[in-house]
């Protein structure tokens, strides 16, 4: 009897030592749902506080009324409860190792009405004929992607195709101020006169007509029909890429054959070097190197598809120009990489981007480093574009407009499947007459539209494991701007994330954004509008479920809803740690909505462990906050405290 | 005539033209004046056009009237700013010139910019407006910040048949008026469907002090829950009710003034 006394002292102080340390939590979480039943509950009862149900969440936002938008999104303003519900709908897919299921979820969130089942129920698993019966295949796929590209670009003239593309890259590049990148535009194709025309349009007060003008042209796509000869174009390589897995033998010298479309090119398991465009290069090992427009698709030079598939070694995709391996302007661009620690180096834009086209590059294996300037690593604009990293410890280094971007009807996903990762985004471009020794970051889940016009897209930074550190500045982690939804989800792992203005689950006018994290002892820093905020009729959102975390921040941080917006902070276990600055513009609170003197919705709810909050409020209490806020801590009554 | 009177005709001409080729043009300035300031030059060019701009009142606030129905946000905010900072005898005249204008767009921002200013003696102008569904809002806020008795009514109808930003703007109309009468309909809009409007028409409510204290006291035991909670909330923010400060496991707590009237 006293042994079992003694033992279960042991084990009791044991437990009371484990949990007061903030070591063990159980079993990692899962990162979804996010927003589950008994999570639910104790919402339900903070808003029951505030005199409140569910639906007072759902007060009008939709106040913009773009001339396009996705509906889920300005659905999701009205309804924010729905915005969880989409994030676990993408990290499914994202979670899953079928690829089609990417494909799907990226169709559904687009609202894009296509058929994929075709090409994913026709795959190439004959054995190997020889290389011209493999290429003879492979260009009638091409011949039959190349018509339905030009059944998706519609009506639109060279013309129409350059000025769109002069009205991306313009401004992205500054060509107007910056010579050299001007001349980088020119040379791929873009017109002297297009880069006029765009900047005389800049000079009018009220761009109104020229903003109604492009939105006309860029209606004249059809997405759905550049989706679905996307994915075409994706299992067209993936098909050749799996049949050439198992051969053995493999040419001396590089081979190569002519199409209408570009060199087809079948390397050596040497180190080969490949310089220029070509449609598709088959490279089965070695240390490669890719220079020089290879991997990249410009259908305004009329290159409208190109693909590589490499079997192995630790390859370098270096471009001086604007597109680099894994990107596609009026076209259509695959790369797949088996392994290897590889380096994707884009001097502009680069690694799984598209403009008014679609982009998918895929790393299977190996610690990779991504770098590039701007429009880059999941990054889509009137298109999609893909990322995709299986394993390794992998650099993420964007400029702007990456990591996760997409414009106005764009679609941008990195997802990375394991490893230690660093993302970082910024260092590029100032944030002029805001921050002015600040950088834009625009990355990591983050989507914006053409305001007043024009809602974006989806973004989407989805890491599933590992210790991950994400560096951002203005606009990152989890954030939109005007009718778009953006969101950063991390598996697992004691992540690190930093940005300064604008993120960390943050919506901007009328916008969506979120940022969720499973497990591990994570980190939070920002200083303004972070850490599940919104603004000016927007949603913001961060779910974080396990470990002891600690969200720093100076103002509109934690819970905070500004100008009309509602903003969720929950954070389900742990022993946590909310500082900021300034008490009354952070953790649990609303403002009067400036001129429009009306309150937001402001929840931030912590439903266990020991917590410090910098504004002085109490564990187990539920404090109220003005207009209108409440910073919900519960504990469970034990009854023996 | 001499050479030295030609010569002086002359140096008056050249002196005549050369004043119209340094003025610029207002369109030009208010480019300027709201182009992204991404260099040095601009941020140079900014300042300067932004003070000539100033100078050359109320020519510019027509200039950019001309162009405020338009997509360039940063004009708005330039408009706005002048609104906040210039007197009331430079923005007011320029503003009414623009409440009947051909364009929704101008004719409502117009009306809400009068708000900034106290222009009572042209609330006459402003009623016909309330009847006009798109710019009902912004006369009925400015017609409340003139503090219009005969707004009254028309806050009172909007507070209940209005959309949601409509009944939100009524119910602060009713608090700028002061008119203690509105306190019943205030308190009716405790049940609204939406917490905006509820909490609003709350926060009115407190702003009438003492007066709106008696009316709530009175009216104990005659209200939904919902309605009873705002209730009791505006009796704590007016200090009539000091709700108990539980130690309990969450327990609930005020912090501060709830509706924050300040």
């Amino acid at each position: 009897m006293k042994i079992y006394k003694a033992t279960a002292s042991f084990v009791a102080m044991f437990t009371i030592w484990l949990v007061g340390s903030g070591k063990v939590y159980g079993d990692p979480a899962p990162l979804i749902p996010l927003y589950p039943d008994h999570v639910r509950d104790h919402v339900e009862r903070a808003l029951d506080t505030l005199g409140m149900t569910s639906s007072d969440a759902g007060f009008e936002k939709d106040h913009g009324k773009p001339l396009w938008t996705l509906g889920w999104i300005t659905n999701t303003l009205n309804d924010p409860w729905q915005l969880p519900g989409h994030a676990d709908a993408l990290y499914t897919a994202a979670e899953s190792d079928n690829p089609e299921k990417w494909w799907s979820i990226g169709a559904e969130l687009m609202e894009l009405d296509v058929g994929l089942a075709r090409a994913s129920g026709e795959p190439h698993d004959k054995p190997f004929a020889g290389w011209d019966s493999l290429v003879n295949r492979f260009l009638v796929y091409v011949e039959e992607i190349d018509e339905m590209l030009e059944a998706s670009f519609g009506n639109l003239s060279l013309e129409d195709r350059i000025y769109l593309s002069a009205s991306i890259l313009a401004s992205t590049f500054e060509s107007a101020d910056n010579e050299v990148h001007r001349n980088v535009l020119l040379e791929a194709g873009i017109s002297e006169e297009a880069l006029d025309r765009i900047e005389e349009e800049a000079r009018q007060l009220d761009g109104s007509d020229a903003s109604l003008r492009w939105l006309d042209l860029v209606n004249q796509v059809d997405l759905p029909g550049l989706y679905r000869s996307f994915h075409l174009f994706y299992h067209a390589v993936l098909n050749i890429r799996n049949e050439v897995t198992a051969i053995e033998e493999w040419p001396d010298s590089p081979l190569i054959r002519e199409s209408h479309w570009g060199h087809i090119i079948i390397g050596t398991m040497g180190d080969d070097a490949y310089e220029g465009p070509a449609l598709l290069i088959i490279d089965p090992g070695g240390s490669d190197t890719y220079r020089n427009g290879v991997g990249a698709a410009n259908g305004l030079e009329g290159r409208r598809m190109a693909a590589i598939i490499d079997l192995g070694g630790d390859d370098v995709f270096h471009e001086e120009g604007l597109l680099g391996a894994g990107s596609a302007l009026w076209g259509l661009a695959v790369v797949l990489n088996t392994s290897g620690d590889d380096r994707y180096e884009s001097a502009f834009v680069g690694a799984g981007a598209a403009l008014f086209g679609g982009a998918w590059l895929e790393d299977f294996s190996g610690s990779d480093q991504y770098r590039g300037h701007a429009i880059g690593q999941g990054a889509g604009m009137v298109g999609f574009g893909f990322l995709i990293d299986h394993a390794g410890d992998d650099v993420y280094d964007v400029g702007f407009y990456g990591q996760g971007f997409a414009g106005v009807k764009g679609w941008g996903m990195l997802l990375d499947r394991a490893g230690n990762d660093r993302y970082l985004a910024g260092n590029r471009r100032l944030d002029h007459e805001r921050n002015d020794e600040r950088y834009l970051s625009l990355s990591q889940g983050f989507s914006i539209g053409m305001r007043p016009h024009a809602g974006g897209g989806v973004a989407s930074l989805i890491d599933l494991s590992g210790n991950d550190i994400y560096i951002g500045d203005i606009y990152a982690q989890g954030v939109s701007y005007y009718y778009s939804a953006g969101f950063l989800l991390d598996g697992g792992g004691h992540d690190r994330y930093s940005m300064y203005q604008y993120g960390q689950g943050c919506g901007i006018h009328m916008s969506l954004g979120l940022l969720a994290d499973a497990w591990g002892n994570d980190s939070y820093s920002g200083y303004i509008l972070a850490q599940g905020a919104a603004h000016d009729y927007s949603v913001g959102m961060l779910f974080d479920h396990q470990g002891d975390d600690t969200y720093t921040a100076d103002h509109h941080a934690q819970g905070r809803a500004l100008n009309n917006a509602f903003a969720l902070l929950v954070d389900r276990t742990g022993n946590d740690a909310y500082f900021s600055r300034q008490r009354d513009g952070a953790q649990g609170i609303g403002n009067n909505g400036g001129f429009r003197d009306y309150g937001s919705l402001a929840l931030l709810i912590d439903l266990a462990g020991a917590d410090i909050y910098s504004g002085g409020f109490s564990n187990s209490m539920i404090t109220l906050r003005p207009l209108y806020g409440v910073v919900y801590d519960y504990k469970e009554d034990t009854g023996h405290e | 005539m001499s050479n030295k009177h030609l010569g002086y005709i002359l140096f008056l001409f050249i002196l005549f033209c050369s004043s119209f080729a340094i003025a610029r043009s207002l369109e030009d300035l208010l480019y300027d004046a709201t182009r992204y300031g991404n260099t040095p030059e601009r941020r140079e060019a900014k300042r300067v056009a932004r003070e000539e701009l100033k100078e050359r009142m109320p020519d510019s606030l027509h200039a950019a009237m001309a162009h405020i129905h338009g997509d360039r946000v940063m004009l708005q905010v330039l408009v706005m700013e002048w609104v906040l900072e210039l007197p009331s005898d430079v923005i007011v005249p320029a503003l009414l010139a623009y409440i009947d204008h051909d364009r929704i767009e101008t004719r409502r921002v117009a009306i809400f910019f009068l708000g900034f200013h106290q222009a009572t003696e042209h609330a006459d102008r402003l009623f016909p407006h309330l009847e006009e569904e798109q710019t009902r809002g912004a006369a009925l806020r400015t017609l409340g910040k003139w503090k219009v008795p005969e707004a009254r009514s028309h806050a009172e109808k909007w507070l209940v048949d209005g959309g949601e930003r409509l009944r939100i703007v009524a119910a602060n109309a009713l608090r700028d008026i002061g008119d203690t009468k509105a306190l019943p309909a205030l308190v009716e809009a405790f049940d609204d469907p939406v917490f905006t409007v509820r909490n609003t028409a709350a926060r009115a409510v407190v702003s009438f002090g003492d007066e709106a204290a008696v009316y709530l006291e009175s009216m104990d035991g005659s209200f939904t829950s919902t309605a009873d909670l705002i209730r009791r909330r505006c009796l704590h923010d007016l200090g009539r009710l000091t709700l108990p400060q539980s130690m309990d496991k969450n327990a609930i707590h005020l912090d501060g003034s709830f509706f924050n009237t300040q």
